[in-house]
């Protein structure tokens, strides 16, 4: 039995991280960019949620929050458009390494904004304790943490509006033509500027849900940048970099391993479930580097 | 190197354009400036010391990952395995002199850099990245746990001495400086080896390499061998500086600044010049903030404690503005300098 709600945990617990992986693997199959802001993205996105959320505009906490995070998506798209426009755009076109190196840049830049802004001390969002209760929800015999309902219903609305729009719109068709030839996209009339930018639109958007989830588990401060890249990296490699749905899958697995293998390892050598994420990465990165879902390329080395 | 030569400059022999410096110029400037490093100490306050003795370690660090990342073998673990070095020497220091800590801590960062450097053979750029990242973590985690009994995790160093003799900030200074000019001196030489070369031609394309008859496999590692024997070699003169390490001391930060500001800022490809320049770029702009921050807090108190944050936007928008503006790194703008110096007064 014990087993059986770790498994239900780490589920519960991937889809965050498959939210987080989207993000990631969004970036990287339109605009061929490998985005280290990613974790940045989340800690901006738990900070703005705080923020807004802190106005205070409605009596109910519940509603309040998501208030919040509507309002900090809205700000969000703001930026986006900026660091498409002013950091990423003069770079198109150049070396892979320049490219990762400016969304270095851009985390440092989010991550410092925030540190000058905020502080370092711990914080919570308001209303924490009504919102998302300490005691465990129980559905029959198997008990929950309420973050994690809001971090399923999130990630189910999130993901499947993504895909809605990356499968039926014409919109999200534009958008899987530009992923796939930039140039023969841009022959027939699509704007790939627009489109780079939406797309950090929805990963800013991705980013700050999961930012809501992570803040309220674990408190909102710098550490949830890093834990959000130490979970969205390996999520959206075991994916496959560049497949959305991949994402969620490879979350979901992530979740699986860091509730089951981690904590049952965590009795025998205290603290080793921190880096259960990163040796996930490594054996998947020796394993099968172009994850469950990737495209190979096929190099003859 | 013989890349942009002006005219007016002749080369009679091959070792006469082989030679680092191609003018007397070059010689007078270069004296002088070993001249302000040696009258630096006596000159400058303490304080200041210490900064300079953090911009040679970190210079130091910064010739290997540049070494490194011209083969376009990318890592971000540089300051674990710094913390390697660090902590080899914190642990070994008491029984044995700093002139064979210093090698063993360089050749057990080496020998992990190797460990954690082999997968580099299937993986290629960026997926090299997540793998390094995993291993700075990971490395990070180690070291707390071997750790995890002494009380701070703080690992204390016995004091740098020769025959018995301490040796003051000053000393210091001198021996640092040595190390450092031995290590450029070598790092320098590395670049025009066929080890250099082979490097060069991997980061190019390495499949193209192979079929020059570079072996892949034991020239990716030996780049690995020796990118971490320079990290841990700075690790622990870093050690020896600061007289106790924790593992606190070597965050994932530090190895994204190593690699974006101390390489990219500093000028990829320009192994001493580039490196210097970077390290430099590394420690000013944490000083500037800090002064900042302290002149600034009775007007803003809201800035209190927040000069890690504006230390982290600042680096942010150099590592920007670089590669919009100058894609080549400060070593270019450097170089830039000189040509229009070697020309003067005609710009061509």
């Amino acid at each position: 039995m014990v087993l059986f709600e770790m498994i239900i945990m780490g589920l519960a617990a991937g889809t965050i991280y498959g939210v987080m992986a989207l993000s990631f693997v969004l970036i990287y199959r339109v605009g061929k960019i490998v985005n280290i802001a990613v974790g940045d993205m989340v800690l901006l996105g738990a900070y703005l949620i705080f923020a807004f959320s802190g106005f205070g505009l409605v009596q109910n906490p519940v509603v309040n929050l998501i208030l919040g995070l509507i309002l900090a998506s809205i700000f969000g798209l703001f930026i986006a458009v900026g660091t498409e426009r002013f950091l990423m755009r003069p770079l198109y076109g150049q070396s892979i390494l320049s490219l990762i190196m400016m969304t270095v840049a851009l985390g440092m830049i989010l991550r410092g904004a925030t540190i000058v802004k905020w502080g370092t001390v711990l914080r919570v969002f308001p209303g924490q304790h009504e919102v998302f209760p300490p005691i465990p929800m129980a559905i029959g015999p198997i008990e929950i943490p309420y973050v994690y309902m809001w971090s399923i219903a999130g990630a189910i609305l999130i993901f499947g509006s993504f895909l809605y729009l990356f499968r039926k719109t014409l919109f999200g068709f534009a958008m899987r033509a530009v992923s796939l030839d930039p140039e023969a996209a841009a022959t027939h009339g699509i704007s790939i500027k627009k489109i780079y930018i939406y797309t950090w639109m929805i990963a800013y958007v991705a980013a700050f849900l999961a930012g809501l989830v992570l803040g309220a588990i674990n408190g909102i401060t710098v550490i949830v940048s890093y834990l959000g890249l130490a979970r969205a990296l390996p999520a959206a490699l075991i994916g496959g970099l560049d497949s959305p749905g991949g994402a969620m899958l490879g979350g979901l697995l992530l979740g699986l391993i860091e509730h089951t293998v981690g904590t049952i390892l965590n009795a025998y050598i205290p603290g080793i479930r921190d880096i259960i994420p990163y040796i996930v990465l490594l054996i998947v990165l020796l394993v099968k580097p172009y994850g469950l879902f990737g495209t190979v390329r096929i190099e003859r080395v | 190197m013989a890349t942009s030569r002006p005219c007016g400059v002749v080369k009679e022999s091959y070792k006469a354009d082989m030679s680092f410096f191609e003018k007397p110029f070059h010689y007078w400037a270069m004296g002088i400036f070993i001249l302000i490093l040696l009258i630096l100490p006596f000159t400058a306050p303490e304080y200041y010391l210490n900064a300079i003795l953090l911009i040679v370690i970190f210079s130091i660090t910064i010739m290997g990952l540049n070494l490194l990342t011209q083969a376009h073998l990318f890592s971000v673990m540089h300051a674990a395995l710094m913390g390697i070095g660090a902590f080899t020497t914190g642990f070994i220091s008491h029984q044995v002199p700093f002139f064979i800590t210093m090698p063993v801590a360089g050749l057990m960062a080496a020998l992990v850099s190797v460990f954690f450097g082999l997968p580099s053979l299937r993986i290629k750029v960026f997926y090299l990245l997540f793998s390094t990242t995993a291993a700075q973590f990971i490395i990070e985690w180690v070291l707390n746990y071997i750790t995890r009994d002494i009380p701070g995790s703080a690992v204390y160093t016995a004091p740098l001495a020769i025959m018995g003799y301490q040796l003051g900030t000053i000393d210091q200074y001198y021996l640092y400086l040595i190390i450092t000019a031995i290590m450029a001196y070598m790092i320098a030489h590395i670049g025009r080896t066929p080890l250099g070369k082979a490097l060069v031609m991997m980061g190019e394309k390495d499949y193209a390499a192979q079929i020059q008859g570079v072996n892949l496999l034991k020239f990716k590692a030996i780049a690995f061998a020796i990118s971490g024997f320079y990290a841990g070699v700075a690790g622990s003169m870093w050690s020896y500086m600061l007289g106790l390490v924790t593992p606190e001391h070597f965050p994932f930060l530090m190895s994204w600044e190593l690699l974006g500001v101390g390489v990219i800022v500093g000028g990829l490809g320009s192994y001493v010049w580039g490196s210097v320049l970077g390290s430099v770029m590394i420690i000013v702009v944490t000083q500037v903030t800090t002064e900042l921050v302290t002149v600034l807090t009775p007007y803003m108190p809201w800035l209190g404690a927040s000069a890690f944050g504006l230390r982290a936007i600042f680096y942010g928008i150099i590592i920007a503005a670089i590669l919009i503006l100058e894609p080549e790194g400060l070593a270019n703008l450097l170089r830039k300098v000189k040509r229009y110096f070697d020309l003067w007064p005609f710009s061509y």
